[in-house]
Protein backbone atom coordinates (compact mmCIF):
# COMPACT_ATOMS: atom_id res chain seq x y z
CA UNK A 1 0.00 0.00 0.00
CA UNK A 2 2.87 2.11 1.01
CA UNK A 3 5.18 1.33 -2.39
CA UNK A 4 1.35 2.32 -4.17
CA UNK A 5 1.29 5.64 -2.20
CA UNK A 6 4.97 6.26 -2.94
CA UNK A 7 4.85 5.74 -6.57
CA UNK A 8 1.49 7.66 -6.69
CA UNK A 9 3.31 10.61 -5.08
CA UNK A 10 6.43 10.43 -7.30
CA UNK A 11 4.59 10.22 -10.68
CA UNK A 12 4.20 14.29 -9.87
CA UNK A 13 7.82 14.93 -9.66
CA UNK A 14 9.90 15.01 -12.56
CA UNK A 15 13.19 14.01 -12.36
CA UNK A 16 14.09 11.09 -10.56
CA UNK A 17 17.68 10.40 -10.92
CA UNK A 18 20.68 9.96 -8.36
CA UNK A 19 22.08 12.55 -6.49
CA UNK A 20 25.57 12.28 -5.30
CA UNK A 21 26.15 15.00 -2.80
CA UNK A 22 29.75 15.23 -1.55
CA UNK A 23 29.68 17.17 2.15
CA UNK A 24 33.27 16.67 2.62
CA UNK A 25 36.08 15.16 0.92
CA UNK A 26 35.58 11.43 0.79
CA UNK A 27 32.28 11.38 2.34
CA UNK A 28 29.79 10.62 -0.42
CA UNK A 29 26.18 10.22 0.22
CA UNK A 30 24.13 8.84 -2.65
CA UNK A 31 20.43 9.59 -2.91
CA UNK A 32 18.64 6.08 -4.67
CA UNK A 33 16.78 6.26 -7.31
CA UNK A 34 12.98 6.21 -6.55
CA UNK A 35 13.04 9.15 -3.90
CA UNK A 36 11.25 12.41 -4.78
CA UNK A 37 13.98 14.76 -6.50
CA UNK A 38 13.26 17.62 -8.61
CA UNK A 39 15.42 19.97 -10.44
CA UNK A 40 15.61 23.39 -11.57
CA UNK A 41 18.15 26.09 -12.41
CA UNK A 42 17.75 27.19 -9.00
CA UNK A 43 18.39 24.41 -7.12
CA UNK A 44 17.40 20.38 -6.20
CA UNK A 45 14.62 19.41 -3.68
CA UNK A 46 15.78 15.85 -2.37
CA UNK A 47 14.38 13.35 -0.30
CA UNK A 48 17.17 11.95 2.13
CA UNK A 49 17.34 10.13 5.17
CA UNK A 50 19.77 11.96 7.42
CA UNK A 51 19.61 16.16 8.19
CA UNK A 52 22.21 18.29 6.76
CA UNK A 53 23.23 21.34 8.33
CA UNK A 54 21.86 24.37 6.89
CA UNK A 55 24.03 27.04 5.06
CA UNK A 56 26.53 24.40 4.49
CA UNK A 57 27.94 24.39 1.13
CA UNK A 58 28.28 21.28 -0.64
CA UNK A 59 29.41 19.88 -4.11
CA UNK A 60 26.62 18.09 -6.08
CA UNK A 61 26.65 16.01 -9.16
CA UNK A 62 23.47 14.56 -11.15
CA UNK A 63 22.91 13.68 -14.62
CA UNK A 64 21.11 16.66 -16.59
CA UNK A 65 17.26 15.53 -17.28
CA UNK A 66 16.78 14.40 -20.36
CA UNK A 67 20.37 14.26 -21.48
CA UNK A 68 23.28 12.22 -20.82
CA UNK A 69 25.41 15.14 -19.49
CA UNK A 70 26.32 15.38 -16.09
CA UNK A 71 26.38 18.56 -13.99
CA UNK A 72 28.70 19.20 -11.43
CA UNK A 73 28.47 22.20 -9.13
CA UNK A 74 28.92 23.57 -5.49
CA UNK A 75 25.59 24.47 -4.29
CA UNK A 76 24.67 25.52 -0.63
CA UNK A 77 21.94 24.14 1.57
CA UNK A 78 18.95 26.00 2.05
CA UNK A 79 16.50 24.02 4.07
CA UNK A 80 15.98 21.12 5.86
CA UNK A 81 12.73 19.55 7.43
CA UNK A 82 11.11 16.59 8.69
CA UNK A 83 9.37 14.91 5.58
CA UNK A 84 5.31 14.96 6.57
CA UNK A 85 5.73 10.60 6.84
CA UNK A 86 8.72 11.90 9.30
CA UNK A 87 10.69 8.93 7.78
CA UNK A 88 13.22 11.05 5.62
CA UNK A 89 14.08 14.87 5.37
CA UNK A 90 13.46 17.02 2.74
CA UNK A 91 16.61 19.14 1.52
CA UNK A 92 16.30 21.88 -0.26
CA UNK A 93 19.97 22.65 -2.35
CA UNK A 94 20.85 25.81 -3.91
CA UNK A 95 23.10 25.89 -6.76
CA UNK A 96 26.16 28.55 -6.43
CA UNK A 97 28.17 30.19 -9.18
CA UNK A 98 26.43 28.14 -12.16
CA UNK A 99 27.58 29.47 -15.64
CA UNK A 100 24.69 30.73 -17.93
CA UNK A 101 25.20 28.10 -20.23
CA UNK A 102 24.43 25.81 -17.06
CA UNK A 103 21.37 28.30 -16.22
CA UNK A 104 19.80 27.80 -19.87
CA UNK A 105 20.69 23.96 -19.65
CA UNK A 106 18.80 23.51 -16.31
CA UNK A 107 16.00 26.20 -17.07
CA UNK A 108 12.86 24.14 -18.01
CA UNK A 109 9.15 23.81 -17.98
CA UNK A 110 7.44 21.06 -16.26
CA UNK A 111 3.95 21.32 -17.49
CA UNK A 112 2.87 23.96 -20.30
CA UNK A 113 -0.67 23.73 -21.47
CA UNK A 114 -3.03 26.74 -23.41
CA UNK A 115 -6.41 26.19 -23.96
CA UNK A 116 -7.33 28.53 -26.01
CA UNK A 117 -10.63 27.71 -26.83
CA UNK A 118 -11.38 28.58 -22.94
CA UNK A 119 -9.72 31.65 -23.17
CA UNK A 120 -7.09 30.19 -20.43
CA UNK A 121 -3.49 29.75 -19.59
CA UNK A 122 -2.49 27.22 -17.80
CA UNK A 123 1.31 27.15 -16.80
CA UNK A 124 2.91 24.93 -13.81
CA UNK A 125 6.94 26.55 -13.88
CA UNK A 126 9.61 26.04 -12.46
CA UNK A 127 11.00 29.16 -10.76
CA UNK A 128 13.31 30.87 -12.83
CA UNK A 129 13.43 34.36 -13.74
CA UNK A 130 13.39 33.61 -17.67
CA UNK A 131 10.07 31.82 -17.15
CA UNK A 132 8.82 35.90 -16.09
CA UNK A 133 9.22 36.79 -19.25
CA UNK A 134 7.09 34.48 -21.19
CA UNK A 135 4.21 35.19 -19.71
CA UNK A 136 3.16 38.60 -21.39
CA UNK A 137 3.76 36.69 -24.64
CA UNK A 138 1.12 34.19 -23.59
CA UNK A 139 -1.00 36.64 -22.68
CA UNK A 140 -1.21 38.02 -26.38
CA UNK A 141 -2.55 34.50 -27.98
CA UNK A 142 -5.30 34.14 -25.54
CA UNK A 143 -6.98 37.89 -25.67
CA UNK A 144 -6.06 38.89 -29.25
CA UNK A 145 -8.61 41.27 -29.23
CA UNK A 146 -8.67 42.79 -26.04
CA UNK A 147 -8.24 46.37 -24.93
CA UNK A 148 -4.14 47.87 -25.01
CA UNK A 149 -5.32 48.79 -21.71
CA UNK A 150 -6.44 45.68 -20.58
CA UNK A 151 -3.60 44.03 -22.50
CA UNK A 152 -1.26 46.22 -20.54
CA UNK A 153 -3.19 45.69 -16.49
CA UNK A 154 -3.25 41.93 -17.35
CA UNK A 155 0.30 41.96 -18.16
CA UNK A 156 1.97 44.01 -15.44
CA UNK A 157 -0.41 41.94 -13.02
CA UNK A 158 0.75 38.76 -13.90
CA UNK A 159 4.18 39.89 -13.98
CA UNK A 160 4.23 41.19 -10.48
CA UNK A 161 2.00 38.12 -9.20
CA UNK A 162 4.87 35.77 -11.17
CA UNK A 163 7.76 37.44 -9.75
CA UNK A 164 6.56 37.74 -6.48
CA UNK A 165 6.11 33.59 -6.82
CA UNK A 166 9.27 33.49 -8.10
CA UNK A 167 11.02 35.48 -5.65
CA UNK A 168 9.45 34.48 -2.21
CA UNK A 169 8.41 30.51 -2.87
CA UNK A 170 9.71 27.83 -1.46
CA UNK A 171 9.11 24.27 -2.64
CA UNK A 172 6.54 22.35 -0.62
CA UNK A 173 5.12 18.66 -0.74
CA UNK A 174 2.64 19.13 -3.74
CA UNK A 175 3.81 21.80 -5.80
CA UNK A 176 7.63 22.12 -6.23
CA UNK A 177 7.26 25.06 -8.57
CA UNK A 178 4.67 27.97 -9.38
CA UNK A 179 1.24 27.59 -10.73
CA UNK A 180 -0.22 30.57 -13.11
CA UNK A 181 -3.72 30.52 -13.98
CA UNK A 182 -5.32 33.56 -16.22
CA UNK A 183 -9.14 32.68 -17.08
CA UNK A 184 -11.89 35.12 -18.97
CA UNK A 185 -15.36 35.09 -17.34
CA UNK A 186 -18.49 37.02 -18.58
CA UNK A 187 -17.01 40.50 -16.54
CA UNK A 188 -13.88 39.68 -15.45
CA UNK A 189 -10.74 38.38 -15.81
CA UNK A 190 -8.64 36.35 -13.06
CA UNK A 191 -5.20 35.62 -12.83
CA UNK A 192 -4.47 33.22 -9.88
CA UNK A 193 -0.58 32.21 -8.76
CA UNK A 194 0.26 29.51 -6.36
CA UNK A 195 3.54 28.85 -4.97
CA UNK A 196 4.42 27.03 -2.01
CA UNK A 197 5.70 29.46 0.76
CA UNK A 198 6.34 27.93 4.56
CA UNK A 199 8.40 31.60 5.76
CA UNK A 200 6.15 33.13 8.61
CA UNK A 201 7.49 36.50 7.42
CA UNK A 202 6.84 36.37 3.58
CA UNK A 203 2.86 35.23 4.20
CA UNK A 204 2.49 37.43 6.93
CA UNK A 205 3.88 40.09 4.48
CA UNK A 206 1.05 39.28 1.69
CA UNK A 207 -1.55 38.52 4.05
CA UNK A 208 -0.59 42.25 5.40
CA UNK A 209 -0.23 43.64 2.53
CA UNK A 210 -3.52 42.55 0.94
CA UNK A 211 -5.65 42.95 3.84
CA UNK A 212 -4.48 46.82 3.50
CA UNK A 213 -5.31 47.17 0.27
CA UNK A 214 -8.87 45.37 0.85
CA UNK A 215 -9.77 48.14 3.75
CA UNK A 216 -8.00 50.92 1.86
CA UNK A 217 -9.96 54.03 0.91
CA UNK A 218 -7.48 55.34 -1.48
CA UNK A 219 -5.38 52.87 -3.27
CA UNK A 220 -2.88 55.85 -4.47
CA UNK A 221 -2.20 56.77 -1.17
CA UNK A 222 -1.47 53.45 -0.56
CA UNK A 223 1.42 53.08 -3.18
CA UNK A 224 2.55 56.53 -2.74
CA UNK A 225 2.74 56.24 0.92
CA UNK A 226 5.36 52.63 0.65
CA UNK A 227 7.60 55.11 -2.45
CA UNK A 228 7.91 57.35 0.63
CA UNK A 229 8.61 54.61 2.53
CA UNK A 230 11.20 53.06 0.24
CA UNK A 231 12.76 56.97 -0.39
CA UNK A 232 13.40 56.95 3.50
CA UNK A 233 15.14 54.04 3.76
CA UNK A 234 18.48 54.11 4.01
CA UNK A 235 19.55 50.30 3.15
CA UNK A 236 18.91 49.12 -0.27
CA UNK A 237 15.39 46.18 0.62
CA UNK A 238 12.87 44.59 -1.64
CA UNK A 239 10.30 47.27 -3.05
CA UNK A 240 7.39 45.16 -1.51
CA UNK A 241 5.75 47.56 -4.16
CA UNK A 242 4.23 44.88 -6.47
CA UNK A 243 0.80 44.09 -4.84
CA UNK A 244 0.25 47.84 -4.07
CA UNK A 245 0.79 48.60 -7.70
CA UNK A 246 -1.42 45.72 -9.08
CA UNK A 247 -4.12 47.06 -6.61
CA UNK A 248 -3.63 51.25 -7.75
CA UNK A 249 -2.22 51.06 -11.25
CA UNK A 250 -4.13 47.49 -12.61
CA UNK A 251 -7.06 48.36 -10.22
CA UNK A 252 -7.32 44.81 -9.21
CA UNK A 253 -9.52 43.36 -5.97
CA UNK A 254 -6.47 41.26 -4.27
CA UNK A 255 -7.54 38.33 -2.41
CA UNK A 256 -5.37 34.60 -1.20
CA UNK A 257 -5.61 31.64 0.03
CA UNK A 258 -3.05 29.70 2.16
CA UNK A 259 -3.82 25.91 2.70
CA UNK A 260 -1.03 23.19 3.82
CA UNK A 261 2.10 25.04 2.85
CA UNK A 262 0.35 26.76 -0.97
CA UNK A 263 -0.27 30.43 -1.22
CA UNK A 264 -2.79 31.05 -4.05
CA UNK A 265 -2.84 35.23 -4.73
CA UNK A 266 -5.96 35.54 -6.88
CA UNK A 267 -6.24 39.37 -8.65
CA UNK A 268 -9.54 40.46 -10.45
CA UNK A 269 -9.93 42.69 -13.02
CA UNK A 270 -13.46 44.06 -14.04
CA UNK A 271 -13.63 43.81 -17.48
CA UNK B 1 29.55 59.05 -20.54
CA UNK B 2 28.72 55.18 -21.08
CA UNK B 3 25.67 53.40 -22.46
CA UNK B 4 23.63 50.58 -20.60
CA UNK B 5 22.83 47.61 -22.49
CA UNK B 6 21.13 44.81 -20.26
CA UNK B 7 19.53 43.05 -23.06
CA UNK B 8 15.89 43.81 -22.24
CA UNK B 9 16.94 47.40 -21.18
CA UNK B 10 18.91 50.25 -22.83
CA UNK B 11 19.90 53.37 -21.41
CA UNK B 12 21.54 55.84 -24.43
CA UNK B 13 23.25 59.35 -23.18
CA UNK B 14 23.29 62.17 -25.62
CA UNK B 15 25.27 65.16 -24.68
CA UNK B 16 23.87 68.26 -25.64
CA UNK B 17 25.52 71.66 -24.96
CA UNK B 18 24.75 72.02 -21.30
CA UNK B 19 22.51 69.42 -21.47
CA UNK B 20 22.31 65.50 -20.75
CA UNK B 21 19.73 63.85 -21.85
CA UNK B 22 19.20 59.91 -20.77
CA UNK B 23 17.00 57.52 -22.95
CA UNK B 24 15.46 54.61 -21.80
CA UNK B 25 14.68 52.14 -24.31
CA UNK B 26 12.90 48.54 -24.30
CA UNK B 27 11.92 47.01 -20.88
CA UNK B 28 13.41 46.66 -17.47
CA UNK B 29 12.68 43.52 -16.06
CA UNK B 30 15.23 42.14 -14.75
CA UNK B 31 14.92 40.51 -10.89
CA UNK B 32 17.18 43.05 -9.85
CA UNK B 33 17.62 45.83 -11.73
CA UNK B 34 19.42 47.68 -8.92
CA UNK B 35 22.65 45.93 -9.45
CA UNK B 36 22.96 47.20 -12.89
CA UNK B 37 21.40 50.68 -12.50
CA UNK B 38 23.07 51.49 -8.99
CA UNK B 39 26.54 51.39 -10.21
CA UNK B 40 25.85 53.23 -13.83
CA UNK B 41 23.55 56.03 -12.05
CA UNK B 42 26.80 56.74 -9.52
CA UNK B 43 28.76 57.23 -12.79
CA UNK B 44 26.77 59.22 -14.62
CA UNK B 45 26.27 61.64 -11.94
CA UNK B 46 30.28 61.99 -11.20
CA UNK B 47 30.30 62.81 -14.66
CA UNK B 48 27.50 65.81 -15.21
CA UNK B 49 30.07 68.73 -14.50
CA UNK B 50 26.88 70.86 -13.42
CA UNK B 51 25.27 69.92 -16.54
CA UNK B 52 21.43 69.50 -16.99
CA UNK B 53 19.77 66.52 -16.66
CA UNK B 54 17.32 65.14 -18.68
CA UNK B 55 15.77 61.26 -18.28
CA UNK B 56 13.56 60.15 -20.92
CA UNK B 57 11.27 57.66 -20.47
CA UNK B 58 8.67 58.36 -23.36
CA UNK B 59 9.91 55.40 -25.25
CA UNK B 60 10.16 52.83 -22.38
CA UNK B 61 8.10 50.10 -22.75
CA UNK B 62 7.32 48.36 -19.44
CA UNK B 63 9.14 48.55 -16.10
CA UNK B 64 8.78 46.13 -13.14
CA UNK B 65 8.20 47.50 -9.66
CA UNK B 66 11.67 46.23 -8.60
CA UNK B 67 12.52 49.20 -10.90
CA UNK B 68 11.02 51.44 -8.50
CA UNK B 69 13.73 51.16 -5.98
CA UNK B 70 16.72 52.10 -8.59
CA UNK B 71 14.62 55.35 -9.77
CA UNK B 72 13.87 56.44 -5.96
CA UNK B 73 17.93 56.06 -5.29
CA UNK B 74 18.64 58.22 -8.01
CA UNK B 75 16.16 60.64 -7.36
CA UNK B 76 18.52 60.76 -3.86
CA UNK B 77 21.44 61.16 -6.05
CA UNK B 78 20.53 63.96 -8.48
CA UNK B 79 19.24 66.00 -5.11
CA UNK B 80 22.66 65.38 -2.86
CA UNK B 81 24.34 66.58 -5.86
CA UNK B 82 22.44 69.60 -6.94
CA UNK B 83 21.15 68.04 -10.08
CA UNK B 84 18.55 70.14 -12.35
CA UNK B 85 16.77 66.83 -13.76
CA UNK B 86 13.52 67.12 -15.63
CA UNK B 87 11.90 63.81 -16.32
CA UNK B 88 9.47 63.07 -19.11
CA UNK B 89 7.25 60.61 -19.61
CA UNK B 90 4.38 59.23 -22.07
CA UNK B 91 1.45 60.73 -21.14
CA UNK B 92 -0.25 58.45 -23.30
CA UNK B 93 0.39 55.60 -22.04
CA UNK B 94 -1.60 54.34 -19.52
CA UNK B 95 1.02 52.16 -17.25
CA UNK B 96 3.55 55.36 -17.41
CA UNK B 97 0.31 58.10 -16.34
CA UNK B 98 0.15 55.79 -13.29
CA UNK B 99 3.48 55.04 -12.37
CA UNK B 100 4.92 59.12 -13.10
CA UNK B 101 1.69 60.01 -11.56
CA UNK B 102 2.92 58.50 -8.20
CA UNK B 103 6.47 58.93 -8.41
CA UNK B 104 5.52 62.67 -9.02
CA UNK B 105 4.45 62.49 -5.72
CA UNK B 106 8.23 62.35 -4.20
CA UNK B 107 9.67 64.35 -6.88
CA UNK B 108 7.64 67.09 -5.50
CA UNK B 109 9.46 67.09 -2.20
CA UNK B 110 12.45 67.28 -3.95
CA UNK B 111 13.80 70.99 -5.40
CA UNK B 112 15.92 69.32 -8.30
CA UNK B 113 13.67 67.04 -9.89
CA UNK B 114 10.84 67.61 -12.04
CA UNK B 115 8.70 65.16 -13.80
CA UNK B 116 6.48 66.27 -16.73
CA UNK B 117 4.03 64.16 -19.27
CA UNK B 118 4.55 64.72 -23.03
CA UNK B 119 1.79 63.78 -25.48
Amino acid sequence: MEDIKERRRYKRVKGDFNVRIKIEEDDYLKINQGKSINVSAGGILVQYDKPIELGKIINVRFLRPNSFEFFEGNARIVRCELSSDNNDYLIGIEFIGLSNGDLKKLDFFLISTSDMGNKKIKVSIEPTWNIVLNINDRIDEVLPDAEDTVVDSLRMVSTELVENAVKFGEPVVGLTGIKYELSVEDNKIIVKVDNGLITKESLMQVKKRIDKIASADDRFKLYTGRLSELMKETTLSESRLGLYRIAYEGKCDLSYIYKDNILSVMAEIQL
Amino acid sequence: MRDLDSGDLQINIEEKNEKVVMKWLGKSRDRDPGLLLYPYFNDVINEMNNKELIIDFIKLEYMNSSTVPPILKLFKLLEEHNITTQILYDSQSGWQCASFKALSTIADTLKNVNIDGVS
